[in-house]
């Protein structure tokens, strides 16, 4: 065994990583990958024992008995010989990097011509060039010490995205970063993003399923840094086949009045389970996270959002809201932290749920944990139902009641979604969102 | 805009109320009647034996005491400290006078009455004036119970809980137990195989309690743990309003409380349960103090009953309960009314627990937490909808308030919702006193600490209007003592 210290016990999820071994990585990354798979032998995936977990249960993700995808899935898609095909939004040009099964697909890509010094590859690519800043970006942010999901990541670590924005780049085209996935195995998709001094950029992040729509497991990490005053807005989009399971780690780090809008759209895995934790490093630097997420059918959706603030005069904004209906469950953990010296803080936290069926459930915890004295924290945490007033309205404008269900559940998530302000996404999104809660609103007349 | 102020003539006056010293810190020198420290077994069969207990009561201590030993200390609180020593600890201690045991206050051990004396607490002439019936626990036994007489009329029965074992084993037996089981958590558990005294009482159906039933604990004996198990039954139409307050002498080791309070609610009874907690918090460094774990809760076990926990806690080095109420019967309400106040190293870990059950069941919780110095504030919270609460419904409201830039405060709301007719709100906010409400109060003539003062009764007074009157005045000084101090 190549990965671990001879004799030790081998997680079956980390059983594959013999297949390719540790070969080709330049030093530094085998250490680290090494040091990773050690860890996440060490843990093992999460369990509800631990407080993190608690309403989440992973043991599907092991009786699935998940293989990794491996290179030859890439060197499928390399070959352009597979049946994917990738499907931009409409309407939207961007700048896109395709990544299928966890491999660059060059293919389906469109790199275009990027602004001056803009970086926008692929880790693999950019590894055989040596290139500095992948090295020093990887890990840097999303430790796996603690978090055996981002070992696990870590372990698998040989392809992803990386976009590098030097100061003052202003990328105008979103960068849109998809991963696809066609086959039953488990992938392990990573994302870099680093924005120098001043650089501003959309980036798009998406999971969809190829055609045939299999059960798979996606584990993702990405890490986000953000320089002095840059600005990024960031949509992730989770959208994966309904069979598959989707668990995820999003690091962000801000220097000084940096910006962060983040949007996280959740509706497709069976399980989706997303970390996002933002530090808010430096002085002046602003965060908002915007959440919207969905359960119909048996599908299971935890968001845990983490925003921490360290310094002082930050502020940070978040509203999550989700839909449930049929026997869809849905978790929501907030925590905001407001270090000793954290002083002029600013931060608001919301949780919204609309429960649309007896048969759903949500667990819902937003948690403040604060030791500075002049800040203005508050949260709130609401689950509730549908206006029957505003029901008995739309019917009285002739809808019926599955329509006037949709247009009021729509409603009730625009305020997020029209945000986004790229408007042929959040289209797409009411879309994908909408046909679940109108059958939803059937199966209840 | 910056304030105007005088920071230097504000410090010493904060000063000098800071360096106030524990006011009720003496020690009573009474011979005590102790078990050498440590718990086994024997230690069990001992209290039991020393309390002359059923056979039933002793095999319910033991099988607690059984499952103790094989349970480990929870450690999720938001709370630190140094291991507790279980051994050290003695966990049996009675007045010597307990043999011949006081019929009437005039018998009752006169160093004891002027204890209570000094805390304020004037046995005879609270209840002649104020028409409390007191049961006094002093350490772990029960010496003086009051109004009895007045109360048996109506055939309530509101006595130490050994006393209950013995006069009213079968109230005792039927309920003991049946909301706070014996393994119920690892203090309970400890609290079940040990319990020394406490409070009983029984409403019979349709009494309406004419009086506050009123138990001053007080932890007097250096290293002893205090036991109490309060048991209150309210039967069918029955109303009673109970005030429990809690000081200790001054210490220096910490010295543990685990006590257990049981309520339960048939049909349309009415139980409020008010707390205001002012034991030792420790001196400025953190040294001693009371270690303050407490499972409370009660169960509304018929329709249309209601429980409303109140609590002021200003006192314990560290805080740990979590007042619950089980909302079994249809439309019964549920409510948890809370002032926490930490100061200096003090920690509080508290907070309530609302289980819908029933059908059309409603909770309120409101909690107000205050830290100053190096206080740690901590509001942990569960409101869980089961399947069947339809149409339940709950609004919980938390809000910090932070006076000092090394104090703490934290919310931990859990929410578990299980049914779609029902409708779960939390809020919480956390801000210091605001500059422009300062400047506005000294505007107007009104000294710093006056201006202080008035904002923090001001943000405490949905919570102390829920207290009984008496209690109210007691808990707003209590407040301004603690609190004035801790403005800076």
């Amino acid at each position: 065994m190549t990965a671990l210290a001879a004799g030790k016990k081998i997680d079956p999820l980390l059983a594959d990583l013999d297949r390719d071994g540790l070969a080709g990585d330049p030093d530094w990354l085998a250490k680290l990958r090494r040091r990773a798979a050690a860890s996440f032998d060490a843990h093992g995936l999460p369990t509800p024992k631990q407080e993190a977990w608690k309403y989440t249960d992973l043991s599907a993700i092991r009786s699935r008995g998940y293989r990794w995808g491996g290179i030859d899935a890439g060197e499928r898609a390399r070959d352009g010989g597979d049946s994917i095909e990738h499907t931009p939004f409409v309407g939207l040009d961007p700048i896109s990097i395709v990544f299928v099964d966890g491999v660059f697909a060059e293919r389906l890509s469109d790199l275009g011509v990027a602004p001056r010094g803009v970086r926008i590859v692929s880790i693999a690519d950019a590894l055989s060039r040596g290139e500095s800043w992948v090295r020093e970006g990887l890990s840097a942010l999303a430790h796996f010490e603690d978090r055996s999901l981002v070992a696990l990541n870590t372990a698998y670590l040989r392809d992803g995205a990386a976009i590098y924005l030097p100061e003052r780049a202003v990328v105008e085209r979103p960068i849109h970063v998809r991963f696809l996935s066609s086959r039953e195995a488990a992938h392990h998709p990573r994302m870099l993003f680093c924005a120098m001094k001043d650089a501003e950029a959309t980036l798009i992040e998406d999971y969809a399923p190829g055609a045939d729509r299999p059960a798979y497991y996606n584990n993702a990490v990405s890490e986000l840094s953000l320089g002095a005053n840059a600005r990024l807005r960031h949509i992730r989009i989770e959208n994966e086949a309904s069979a598959a399971h989707h668990t995820a780690t999003v690091q962000v780090l801000q220097r000084a009045h940096s910006r962060y809008q983040g949007f996280n759209i959740s509706v497709g895995a069976s399980l989706a389970r997303i970390d996002t934790n933002v530090a808010l490093n430096e002085a002046g630097s602003e965060a908002e996270l915007w959440g919207v997420y969905s359960a119909f059918g048996n599908r299971h959706v935890d968001n845990h959002t983490f925003v921490d603030h360290t310094e002082p005069s930050c502020t940070s904004r978040e509203t999550y809201k989700g839909i449930l209906g049929e026997r869809g469950r849905a978790v929501f953990n907030g925590r905001v932290l407001v270090r000793p010296d954290a002083q002029k803080t600013n931060a608001v936290q919301r949780n919204q749920n609309l429960l649309l069926s007896t048969d759903a459930r949500v667990d819902t915890k937003p948690e403040l944990e604060i030791y500075a004295d002049d800040v203005k924290c508050a949260h709130g945490a609401t689950v509730g139902q549908l206006d029957p007033a505003a029901l008995f309205y739309l019917r009285s404008r002739g809808l019926g009641v599955a329509e006037a269900r949709a247009v009021l559940s729509r409603a009730f998530v625009s305020d997020v979604l029209d945000r986004i302000g790229q408007e042929t996404i959040a289209k797409s999104l009411a879309l994908a969102l909408m046909p679940a809660v109108e059958a939803n609103g059937k199966e209840q007349a | 805009m910056e304030t105007p102020r005088e920071p230097v003539a504000v410090d010493a006056a904060l000063n000098e109320i800071v360096e106030q010293e524990y006011r009720f810190g003496f020690v009573s020198d009474i011979e005590a009647d102790s078990a050498p420290p440590g718990l086994s077994e024997e230690i069990v069969r001992f209290i039991s034996a020393k309390k002359e207990e059923p056979e039933w009561l002793l095999e319910w201590r033991l099988a607690a005491y059984r499952r103790w030993i094989r349970m480990v200390e929870p450690k999720w609180a938001h709370v630190h400290y140094p291991p507790i020593d279980f051994q050290e600890i003695s966990y049996y201690s009675a007045p010597k006078s307990k043999e011949d045991a006081p019929k009437s206050l005039d018998e009752v051990d006169p160093e004891l009455l002027e204890t209570f004396e000094k805390l304020g607490i004037p046995l005879s002439e609270r209840a002649a004036l104020a028409g409390v019936a007191v049961d006094a626990v002093f350490d772990s036994v029960s010496v003086a119970t009051t109004f009895k007489d007045k109360l048996s009329d109506l055939g309530i029965v509101f006595c130490s809980f050994s006393e209950a074992v013995r006069n009213h084993p079968d109230l005792v037996r039927k309920y003991l137990g049946t909301v706070v089981p014996p393994g119920d958590n690892f203090y309970s558990t400890l609290n079940s195989a040990v319990f020394s005294d406490g409070s009983f009482a029984y409403i019979p159906e349709g009494v309406q309690c004419p009086m506050e039933l009123s138990t001053y604990f007080r932890i007097n004996a250096a290293k002893t743990g205090q036991f109490e198990r309060t048991l209150l039954v309210a039967d069918k139409g029955a109303r009673v309003s109970y005030l429990e307050g809690c000081t200790a002498p001054m210490r220096d080791e910490n010295q543990l409380h685990a006590a257990v309070v049981e309520l339960i609610a048939l049909e349309d009874a009415d139980i409020k349960y008010s707390t205001v907690q002012n034991w030792y918090p420790g001196d400025k460094e953190g040294k001693g103090g009371i270690y303050n774990f407490v499972t409370k809760r009660g169960a509304c076990r018929g329709a249309r009953s209601k429980i409303s926990w109140t609590q002021v806690e200003t006192g314990s080095a560290i805080t740990w309960k979590y007042p619950g109420c089980l909302l079994i019967g249809d439309e019964s309400v549920g409510e948890f009314y809370s002032v926490a106040m930490t100061n200096n190293k003090q920690q509080a870990d508290t907070g309530t627990k609302m289980i819908h059950i029933g059908k059309n069941t409603r909770s309120t919780i409101l909690s107000k937490g205050i830290s100053a110095g190096e206080g740690q504030n901590a509001y942990r919270g569960l409101v869980r909808i089961q399947k069947g609460a339809e149409g339940a419904r709950n609004y919980s409201q938390c809000d910090s308030l932070l006076l000092g830039d090394r104090c703490g405060a934290h919310t931990f709301p859990y929410l578990e919702v299980r049914n779609e007719s029902s409708t779960v709100e939390h809020e919480a906010s956390t801000s210091k006193i605001g500059e422009d409400q300062l400047f506005y109060c000294q505007s107007r003539g009104l000294s710093m600490e006056d201006a202080v003062s008035m904002i923090v009764n001001g943000f405490c007074k949905e919570v102390l209007r829920e207290l009984p009157m008496e209690f109210a005045v007691e808990a707003q000084k209590l407040l301004g003592v603690s609190l004035e101090g801790a403005v800076g």
